[in-house]
């Protein structure tokens, strides 16, 4: 990969990955760029979610997962013992493929996770933070006018947005997104995408996709990942025109996966 | 559209309308030339080959990558594909430009009947400058109504050229037998000027091809 002068946010070394037997990740070394977008790619069963739950340590959830290697952000292996888990998702924040808002009201949505880790206390300032964690997502103008109402009641573009207002309002540094537009129609997608450019300004986004064409409009980076292994990591153009690995093409062009 | 859509695709449009403007400006200058019959200036003119052929490289490098990661369609992929041919026609109106005005010079003396020559020659140059001005006036234009007024006009723009070339053609050979010892300079004259109607040709080629992203239909490159 080019040599380039953007900051190392996530420093990956060595990572492997078992499920039980199954050796899921296979040495995986990559440093992600602060405030800037990388799209993980490659067919299903690849290892791209996996590879980007081990970045908020959601695979830590599962029994049977083993892992080894290193994740180092801000200087420090989040697989360290002396770090907990729960303050690496308060850091890195994540946005699934279903939109998924609580059955609590729009604020809630917002409020409830900094009330709960008191970032934030009752009143003026938590209404505050909602309405800026709304902002940001694109979604203020559309609900500024019914935050009583339930998060389910939104369309499923609008939900998706509550739920990246939801993320963001935890102060992260890094937002995971696992194939967050899949679910919803193009003109909402349409919306997340350049809700994406925007939150890049503020935040390192790190977006696993099926959609190729996404990962070439949005990425400044993709990881084409294969068999559990990180097959080819560049810029963006480069993957897309000019890919080094004869692998990395014929996914590109849709010879295989 | 995604704001890095349309960022890349304000730069290949500016790309173009500077490539264009270098060749529009050597006319220009040619132009202002004749007009004072100031035929040594135009050694002065600097339109490089190379020059037009690099940025019309880096045109076409944008346009590849643009259309790898954005995958446009309709009246987007239409803009990109013609941009793409747009940048080699520029190259071969610039090719034409330059071929006239070294030609020209060179060929240009006081023995040969200069009245005749300019008489015809200015009015040439002048309608296939017009038909590439107006060519890339409509870049930036967006309304139909506008883009087909416009290519109208570069329609008639070239046919003129080609009514000045058939009637200097004529003047030129009666001239030519009346004294055949300058019949080389004269047809080194001839041969220059048709570099003028060529460059209108080219101004219709790519009003075509932009009337072709803009409106629709079907892709027509003359």
């Amino acid at each position: 990969m080019k040599k380039n002068d953007n900051k190392v946010k996530i420093d990956v070394k060595d990572l492997n990955l078992w499920y039980g037997d199954n050796h899921a990740l296979h040495g995986i070394s990559a440093e992600l760029y602060e405030n800037k977008i990388t799209a993980l790619i490659g067919p299903s069963g690849c290892g791209k979610s996996t590879f980007l739950r081990c970045i908020n340590r959601m695979n830590d959830l599962i029994n049977i997962v083993k892992i080894d290697g290193q994740i180092v952000i801000d200087k420090k292996n989040i697989y360290d013992k002396d770090v907990d888990e729960v303050s690496v998702r308060k850091k890195i924040g994540m946005v699934f493929q279903q939109p998924n808002p609580f059955p609590k009201s729009i604020y809630d949505n917002v409020a409830y996770a900094p009330l709960k880790h008191g970032i934030v206390k009752k009143g003026k300032d938590c209404d505050e933070l909602v309405e800026t964690s709304l902002i940001k997502a694109g979604l203020w103008n559309e609900v500024k006018d019914k935050l009583n109402t339930p998060g389910t009641s939104l369309s499923g573009g609008q939900q998706q947005r509550l739920c990246i207002a939801r993320t963001i309002a935890v102060k992260p540094e890094v937002i995971l997104m696992d194939e967050p537009t899949s679910a919803l129609d193009p003109i909402s997608t349409e919306k997340i995408e350049a809700l994406m450019l925007e939150l890049k300004n503020d935040y390192t986004i790190i977006t696993v996709t099926h959609n190729m064409q996404q990962a070439a409009r949005v990425a400044d980076y993709t990881a084409f990942f294969h068999l559990g292994k990180l097959i080819e990591y560049d810029e963006t153009e480069t993957i897309f025109v000019n890919p080094n690995n004869k692998k990395t093409e014929d996914y590109i062009t849709g010879r295989f996966g | 559209m995604l704001k890095t859509y349309e960022e890349k695709l304000n730069n290949i449009k500016d790309e173009i309308s500077q490539l264009g403007q270098e060749v529009v400006d050597a006319l220009e200058l040619s132009l202002k030339a004749l007009k004072n019959k100031d035929i040594a200036s135009l050694k002065d003119i600097d339109l490089s080959s190379k020059k037009l052929n690099i940025k019309s490289n880096e045109i076409d490098n944008i346009i590849v990558t643009t259309l790898a990661l954005y995958s446009p369609e309709a009246k987007d992929l239409r803009q990109l594909v013609s941009y793409l041919k747009i940048s080699n026609e520029l190259v071969r109106a610039g090719s034409n430009v330059r071929d006239f005005i070294k030609m020209f010079r060179k060929a240009y003396s006081d023995d040969l009947n200069t009245s005749t020559i300019l008489e015809y020659a200015i009015p040439l140059q002048s309608s296939a400058l017009l038909s590439l001005q107006t060519t890339l006036s409509m870049i930036d234009e967006t309304s139909v109504k506008h883009i087909e007024e416009k290519y109208h006009r570069v329609i008639v723009e070239e046919s003129k050229t080609d009514d000045l070339y058939s009637m200097i053609e004529k003047n030129i050979l009666k001239l030519i037998s009346k004294n055949l010892d300058l019949s080389k300079e004269y047809f080194d004259i001839l041969s220059a000027l048709r570099r003028l109607e060529k460059t209108a040709d080219r101004a219709v080629s790519i009003a075509n091809l932009l009337q072709f992203a803009q409106v629709g239909g079907e892709m027509v490159q003359s």
